[in-house]
């Protein structure tokens, strides 16, 4: 049973990240390979804050959001005046970056040992200790997320960046402001990427870098493209197979090394398969092979 | 100041063999070949089995390294980019499904080999040869020698040779060079085999050098990515320019801070890049878009 509580939490977490993901790759059409490097902000700041004493849930949400809008802004700015794929690999150096300041800064991240014993989150004084006081966290946390996504892809604004991903030229002829809304649009995403890492720094109790590699990017950009990009339930999709099947890798009884080794190859395979038969993922109707 | 020199020179060397194969594939087909980064680790580790598992001379585990890696990078074109390319995909799917295959060969290598550090270098260490106040070794030698004869010799063979204007007609433009019979299949694959010979050549230098872990190939692409970048796109000048300059900014760098922060000094130099002169210093400029 708690093992079942634990896959669910795990498949929540990443729902927020598959569906903060989809808001930027999916909708605005921005591949960013930096979405871990968000999460992972957000995880070190809900971390450092509450080894610190301040371990209230809804603080630690807010300052991770507001961290993960303002250096989403920041990273933002520099990265979406370049396109496609040059812009995957502006933020894919960006996570390195962001690895390199996790592992080097020592004295604030406690560098490659990462920081440990992360007390429970507190919701307006009461102490979420329990499994279900985590899930019912999670899946509010998932929920709003999703939330969120909806509104924003129904919306005005949802328009123009599903209008912009099929033809930005087009767009801006209609005078919008293409910049703003790729920049806004991806710190949204960062934003909601760091909560992300509020829930799991407050659930695995313990955070490091290796958690928030350029691996794990490539991991939620897949889970997103196999799920389907631009479809509200691809997120939800990919992020479900995303998490449960290494899960059931588990069972194959190989040595743990392998077992994540094996997880990528299996996502390497899914990807390449995706871009052979069927480009628009799972449910997605967003086809990343048409010119 | 001369010890400065030669770090540059060795460093540079590796970094641009890397980008001159990355930028051969990009000029002629306009995709990011992420799993070259791959390759490279694959050629260390051919060359790393055949010498201390088979017991083989160091000269022919060295070409055996390079020749899997061109193989690699032909099955790469063969079973994957080849068919994307027949359905007209865009660089996007290309970039997806490389990333994909970078995924596999990293972990295969993983799964086969572990993910501690191996060495080939069976030899004592001994003093470097003098030059001036600056020491070099043997292996540094060869790493400099191998890459200047090889860079010279692609450059030679793009500018003189029947293969080499194809595919500098390619990359100027594919339609119509497809027009004047130039076959765009065999281009392909002749062009990764070169490129990832390229590749596992600077992973077998580098075997020469350091300890080889499957993990190596990240920090070898984006190197090569990067002096693609700020070189400019389409000239094994342009790859030399921009591994020089990233290799002195890092060497450079390491006497004014700590020597981890090296990586994250050559990223900061790729967003200047970026942001400065997308197009790099020797290249023309890229498509801003497609109307």
């Amino acid at each position: 049973m708690t093992y079942a509580g634990h896959v669910l939490i795990l498949v929540g977490i990443y729902v927020v990240l598959a569906s903060s993901l989809q808001l930027v790759a999916g909708y605005a059409g921005l591949l960013s390979v930096s979405h871990a490097a968000f999460y992972g902000i957000g995880a070190y700041t809900a971390a450092l804050l509450a080894v610190r004493g301040v371990s209230e849930f809804p603080a630690s949400v807010c300052a991770s959001y507001v961290l993960g809008y303002v250096l989403g802004i920041g990273v933002g700015w520099l990265t979406v005046r370049v396109r496609d794929d040059y812009f995957a690999i502006a933020t894919f150096a960006f996570n390195l970056v962001v690895v390199s300041v996790l592992n080097n800064c020592v004295w604030v991240t406690g560098g490659p040992m990462g920081v440990a014993g992360i007390p429970a989150p507190r919701v307006f004084g009461v102490e979420a200790s329990s499994l279900g006081a985590m899930l019912a966290l999670v899946y509010s946390v998932a929920l709003l997320s999703l939330l969120l996504c909806y509104r924003i892809a129904r919306s005005p604004y949802g328009r123009v960046l599903r209008g912009m991903r099929e033809d930005e030229v087009f767009v801006l002829s209609q005078g919008r402001n293409v910049r703003y809304y790729k920049l806004t649009v991806f710190a949204t995403g960062a934003a909601v990427a760091a909560v992300a890492g509020c829930l799991y720094a407050f659930y695995v109790k313990f955070v490091d870098p290796t958690s928030f590699s350029v691996g794990e990017s490539v991991f939620l950009l897949s889970i997103v493209i196999i799920g389907g990009l631009g479809s509200f339930w691809g997120g939800v999709i990919g992020a479900t197979v995303g998490v449960v099947v290494p899960e059931a890798l588990r069972f194959l009884g190989l040595p743990v090394a392998q077992v994540g080794n094996l997880r990528e190859i299996i996502y390497g395979i899914a990807l390449i398969l995706m871009m052979l038969a069927r480009p628009q993922g799972l449910v997605g109707r967003f086809r990343l092979d048409v010119e | 100041m001369e010890q400065l020199l030669v770090n540059t020179a060795v460093a540079a060397s590796i970094y641009c063999l890397v980008a001159v194969g990355f930028g051969l594939v990009y000029s002629g087909f306009r995709f990011f070949h992420f799993a070259h980064g791959a390759l490279y680790v694959a050629g260390a580790y051919a060359c790393y089995a055949a010498r201390i598992g088979a017991g083989l001379p160091l000269w022919c585990s060295a070409l055996l390294g390079i020749g899997v890696s061109a193989i690699l990078g032909a099955a790469c074109d063969l079973l994957v980019y080849r068919h994307l390319r027949k359905r007209r995909a865009g660089a996007t799917a290309l970039f997806v499904a490389s990333m994909g295959l970078y995924a596999v060969i990293q972990n295969a290598i993983a799964m086969i080999f572990g993910d501690t550090n191996r060495t080939i270098r069976t030899w004592s260490v001994v003093e470097g040869h003098r030059i001036g106040d600056a020491r070099i070794s043997t292996a540094e030698l060869c790493i400099v020698g191998v890459a200047v004869v090889l860079i010279a010799t692609t450059a030679a063979v793009l500018r003189y040779t029947k293969a080499g204007i194809a595919l500098r007609a390619l990359s100027a433009d594919a339609d119509l060079s497809r027009c004047a019979g130039v076959d765009l299949d065999r281009s392909a694959v002749l062009v990764l085999v070169v490129a990832s010979g390229l590749a596992g050549c600077a992973g077998v230098l580098i075997a020469l050098d350091t300890d080889i872990t499957p993990q190596m190939g990240f920090w070898g692409l984006l190197m090569g990515v990067v002096a693609t970048i700020v070189g400019g796109i389409g000239r094994p000048a342009g790859a030399l320019l921009g591994a020089v300059l990233i290799a002195a900014a890092q060497q450079i760098s390491i006497w004014y801070l700590p020597s981890q922060w090296k990586d994250a000094v050559a990223f900061g130099v790729l967003f200047l890049a970026l942001v400065l002169r997308p197009h790099g210093l020797m290249g023309q400029p890229i498509r801003k878009a497609t109307v």
